[in-house]
């Protein structure tokens, strides 16, 4: 496995492709991410969002081009270390929950301590207060709303400390107030536990809570700002 | 079983013992190399000294207690490695003391030369090449001494690490092995007839001293579970539990291992994964002890299943004359009393049957029941210098069969000449049914 750390930045992309037959996806693409830093990629459908955070995170492979995450070039990766390393380096949190709908949510956060390495109740329950769960423990996906289950979601994604925290549409179910809850959770959870937090999302809303955005076209970053928090 | 697969068996078991023993030292290997050479040498020679100087049951019954005491040993081993803080003294496989050189040597050379015994005595009944034979089996064991040590063990995952007690668990689990295939040298199903004779005798001793009531209102509670006491099983399962004892405590004690404290490691998710990789560790250190207790549960169905096959002709129905005398012509057709082969026949009177041999053994022909006075009459076969007792797999030299006592087939008196031999039927079926247990179940038997 290569391991090559470069100062300071956890992500570095160099012509990095994707392309899905004749399908251009992702153009070659170099971005630079350093470590701690609250990225947001922007950018209408098909512009290759999602395509590069799955990159990012270990769920694809790219076409060409090289891809360094935490120091770790995914291209030389096995299946196994890329298990691995999605296991141990990565939480990622979706649009829609995934969570297991016959599973508690402390036995959701659990189930990702058990693929990790060893299931612990009381720091899965640690994890849930922190997130303002504290008391819906015992309670199915079904049994909480779409906000609680997205902070189960965000709970279940620091539960094993990633580096890097991706999250792709997270608040593209949630209303307005939800959404302001989950953001401002992740804030002080950016906050706290200095993850590198990259999200994907359409709204620019969401956007402003980072401190930097790209924005995306045809596979291509077309902008890059640099920004204070607008929250 | 072909000579090539029982080279073969030797070769893969004699591989897997050297990984052990380079997995237990694994920092001595030119100590371990040495100290095995030396004894693969020495057990060869050994070998042929006994088959060589003895005959007939003597080398075997020496090899038998070789691996009796390693077996003996192996518990108090055991019960060290399942004891939390075991006596400096017989640490002797603990990490410290493996790294001394004396000791690898020590432990490698005597592994060697019980294994070379075993495999000099499996080789030995191999026809006129067998010392050829053995030699160059030895030749090929050092040979692949060298390859599994220096070449095929460092490939080998780095967690397969060996327990405390692991090694000897493993010498002995194949020293059981290698025995429980030849019926001479098998252990378990004497140590299960001793487990039920044990029983037996205990119960009796209550019976006899009066601690088992006998009170008519719960005679028969109690008897019914007393029968459970006297019935064929108990000697095989209490057998099993005695066998299986020390490979239990070793995994026992495995599980009983502190795991290293990660309390110093701040963070949860790295606290859990060191905890998770010694949990790991300590579940790969029971893969010898595992690969023991299979070798053992081998042994025991081989001890009941044994590959050797025994002459056990169909018995020849014969009837007596007006005189109530049998007559038994040494030679009648194909057969030939004479040809040291036992020959089986059977008398029929009525409801009565009762089976008895033939046998031509030190110059002189011998008539015996097809039963012993002890176990159910299951029968006898025969196999190279010996017969075997179908229910209690005892093995009867050729010589003492006609002698009373013991496991030995029931004499008939007879009186033979040059024509043949002749018995009475009435003496016959009188020592049958006074000598012989009933069995309702077993055919043949009287009813």
């Amino acid at each position: 496995m290569t391991s090559v750390k470069t100062e300071s930045s956890i992500i570095k992309t160099v012509g990095l492709t994707r392309s899905y037959g004749e399908i251009c996806a992702l153009a070659p693409l170099d971005l630079q991410v350093t470590e701690g830093e609250w990225l947001t990629i922007m950018g209408h459908s098909g512009s290759g969002k999602s395509t590069l955070l799955n990159l990012l995170g270990g769920l694809d492979r790219p076409t060409a081009g090289t891809l360094l995450v935490d120091g770790e070039n995914l291209l030389s990766l096995s299946e196994d270390q890329l298990a691995r390393f999605r296991r141990e380096s990565v939480g990622i949190i979706f649009q829609q929950h995934h969570l297991i709908p016959y599973l508690t949510s402390l036995e959701n956060v659990m189930m990702a301590q058990y693929f990790h390495s060893i299931p612990d109740a009381v720091e899965a329950s640690l994890a849930l207060e922190k997130v303002g769960l504290g008391k819906r423990l015992a309670n199915r996906p079904g049994e909480l709303s779409g906000g609680e289950q997205q902070r189960v979601c965000i709970a279940r994604a620091i539960i094993n400390n990633p580096k890097l925290l991706l999250g792709d549409e997270l608040t593209g179910n949630l209303d307005h107030k939800s959404t302001h809850l989950v953001m401002e959770l992740l804030k002080e959870l950016h906050e706290t536990e200095r993850f590198t937090l990259v999200l994907v999302t359409h709204n620019q809303e969401v956007a402003g809570w980072g401190q930097r955005t790209i924005f995306m076209d045809d596979g291509t970053v077309v902008k890059d700002v640099r920004q204070g928090r607008s929250n | 079983m072909p000579l090539l697969v029982k080279g073969l068996t030797l070769l893969i078991l004699w591989g897997v013992l050297v990984v052990g023993l380079t997995r237990a030292f694994a920092a001595r290997k030119s100590a371990l190399t040495a100290g095995s050479v030396l004894g693969l040498i020495t057990g060869t020679v050994a070998g042929f000294l006994l088959f060589g100087s003895f005959t007939g049951e003597l080398p075997f019954a020496i090899i038998k207690s070789l691996v009796a005491v390693a077996f003996i040993s192996l518990f108090i081993v055991a019960a060290f490695a399942w004891h939390k803080d075991p006596a400096p003294a017989i640490t002797v496989f603990s990490p410290s003391l493996s790294d001394h050189p004396a000791v690898t040597a020590m432990a490698a050379f005597l592994t060697a030369t019980v294994f070379a015994i075993l495999a000099v005595c499996r080789l030995s009944n191999s026809g006129d090449n067998a010392t050829v034979l053995a030699v160059c089996f030895i030749l090929l064991a050092m040979v692949e001494l060298w390859l599994v040590v220096y070449r095929l063990e460092p490939l080998l995952p780095s967690v397969l690490k060996m327990p405390r007690g692991g090694l000897p668990l493993l010498a002995v689990s194949l020293f059981l092995f290698i025995a429980s295939s030849s019926p001479r040298l098998d252990l378990f199903s004497p140590l299960s007839m001793k487990v039920m004779k044990l029983i037996h005798d205990f119960v009796h001793q209550f019976f006899e001293s009066m601690l088992i009531p006998d009170h008519p209102f719960f005679r028969t509670d109690v008897w019914a579970y007393i029968g459970m006491l006297f019935s064929n099983s108990v000697g095989f399962w209490g057998g099993l539990i005695i066998w299986f004892i020390p490979a239990a405590l070793i995994a026992i004690a495995v599980f009983r291992q502190p795991l290293p404290s990660v309390a110093h490691v701040r963070q949860a998710a790295t606290r859990r994964k060191l905890i998770a990789g010694h949990l790991r560790e300590r579940r790969c250190l029971l893969f010898f002890p595992f690969f023991a207790t299979i070798l053992m549960a081998v042994a025991v169905y081989e001890s009941g299943h044994p590959s050797v096959e025994y002459w056990d002709p169909k018995p020849i129905a014969v009837k007596a004359d007006g005189a109530g005398t049998i007559h038994i012509p040494v030679k009648d057709g194909e057969t030939d009393l004479k040809d040291g082969k036992l020959h089986k026949y059977i008398f029929l009177q009525g409801a009565k049957k009762v089976r008895f041999f033939v046998l031509y053994r030190s110059d002189e022909l011998t008539v015996v029941l097809d039963a012993c006075s002890i176990c159910q009459p299951e029968g006898y076969g025969q196999s190279e210098g010996t017969v075997i007792c179908y229910y209690c797999k005892t093995l009867i030299p050729l010589e003492t069969v006609g002698k009373p006592g013991g496991c030995n087939p029931v004499p008939v008196s007879f009186t033979a000449d040059a024509g043949g031999v002749h018995l009475s039927a009435v003496s016959l079926i009188n020592t049958w049914n006074e000598q012989v247990q009933s069995a309702k179940k077993v055919p043949g038997g009287p009813e």
